[in-house]
Formats: structure tokens, sequence, C-alpha cells
């Protein structure tokens, strides 16, 4: 798994808040893009980029923005960090994480498979006719969604339902006032 | 989790004056992770209570319990 460590070795905090966004933007971000570019396709590549064109790279752009701001960040040290580095509660933490990660993106792929079937299945019957991947580009898209999902996956199980992050570091309690 | 674990690692800890940090440091690990089981989220493997008994030099009952610890100032009227 990935996480980007820092020249001081310590990673980035950031509020649950931020992470929850960040996540979102990053999953919901990048196949809005490529939908969006798939759907706006470059008929007259001479003209240049069209206005679909654009607002998908924006779209697929904005999710590797949140992606920046994931790697580095405290929970993504949880999911990427080596585990000599982590506590049993942190160990714990990642157990859960994977687990969720896992199971949503093999129900991603299962869905994706049955789709691909349905579309093989329905080529020239005159029935209906779904979209199927062909080009490089078309596959080239699937698979950095698909890392993009098993990276931040995780991570999204973090940021949305794990425990709320502590913000002090080193109370004393003192038992006076 | 399952069960509610008590502890009274916060009494330990003012007892001691002692920062979560200062006693994540002695027992190896996250501050973090000191504040969860404080705070009842998380319920410590043997080995680290083990590690936290051997810290406090009290017997491990008297930091985790699964009944709440008794009030040290009896019944609240």
């Amino acid at each position: 798994m990935f996480f980007f460590r820092g020249k001081t070795h310590k990673s980035a905090h950031r509020s649950n808040v931020t992470m929850r966004v960040a996540t979102a933007v990053a999953l919901v971000g990048y196949p809005a893009g490529a939908m969006i570019h798939l759907l706006f396709p470059d008929v007259t590549p001479e003209a240049g980029l069209t206005e679909g064109e654009i607002a998908g790279f924006a779209l697929m752009g904005l999710s590797l923005l949140a992606f920046c701001v994931i790697a580095p960040s405290n929970l993504q040290r949880i999911v990427g960090e080596e585990r000599k580095h982590l506590d049993e509660f942190e160990m714990d933490l990642r157990r859960k994480s994977y687990t969720f990660g896992y199971w949503v993106l093999c129900s991603l792929v299962a869905l994706f498979a049955i789709y691909m079937a349905l579309g093989a299945d329905s080529d020239g019957d005159g029935m209906f006719t779904l979209w199927m991947p062909s080009t490089y580009d078309h596959w080239n898209a699937i698979f950095w969604g698909a890392m993009l999902y098993a990276v931040v996956l995780p991570t999204t199980y973090l940021a949305w339902a794990g425990p709320a992050p502590l913000d002090d570091e080193g109370d004393v309690i003192t038992g006076e006032g | 989790m399952s069960v509610k674990i008590y502890n009274r690692i916060p009494l330990l800890r003012a007892e001691r004056s002692l920062s979560r940090k200062a006693l994540a440091e002695a027992v190896s690990v996250n501050y973090q992770t000191i504040g969860y089981l404080e705070r009842g989220d998380y319920n410590p493997s043997l080995e680290l209570a083990l590690k936290l008994s051997a810290y406090f030099q009290v017997p491990v009952e008297q930091i985790f319990s699964l009944e709440p610890f008794p009030s040290l100032f009896g019944p609240s009227s």
C-alpha cells in the first residue's frame, strides 16, 4: 500500500473533515471526469480540447490533487506505513480498513464483470447496446481508476468510520483547579 | 469491540503527573493509542496491559476491569 513519508518522517495531521472531503473528491472526481471525457469525445483533434474534455480533465486533476492531500496524511500512514512503525491499535485499524477496501473493491470488480458480460452478450442482437472499453485510453483510465480506489478505499473507511482523532498529545492531568 | 473494559489509566497518569506522550513512549505505542484506551474506544492486548501494569507497578486488575471501578468519593448524593 502507498504512503508518502516526508523527510521529517512525520505524517501530516489532517482533520476528519479534511480527510472526508479529500477521500470523497478523490473517489468521485476521477470516475466523473472519465465519464465526462467519454461522453464528449474529441471528434476533431485538430480543433483542440472541447469543453467536455476540459471539464473531464479538470475533475480528474481535482481527484489527483485530493490524493496529494491524502498521501502524506496520518490516516494514510496507518494504511501504508511499514508494520514496524505501527502499534497494536493502528494495526487493528489497518485490518478493519483493509477488510472494508477489499469488500468494496471486490464488489466493484464483480459489477464490472457483470457489466462486461452483459455488454458482450448484447452486442449486435438489437435489444440494447452497452458501451464497452475498447481503446488503450479506455483501459488506461480503468487501470488508474482501479489503482486509485485500491489505495484510497481503506483510508476512506478510516476517515468516515474510524475514531475521531485526539487533538492533544501531552495533556498532564494534575487534578488541580 | 465486544466488551467494554474499564481502566484507571487517567488516574494513574494524574498521580504520576504523566503526559499521554510520556506514557506512550514508555510502553512503545502512539500517544493517540493511550487516548483511545482512556476513552474506552479500544481494549488493549494482553501484552500492552502487562506493559502498563509493569510500568505503573500495580497488578493488572487494578488498572483494567470488566466492571466499572467504584468511585473514590463514594456514591454521589
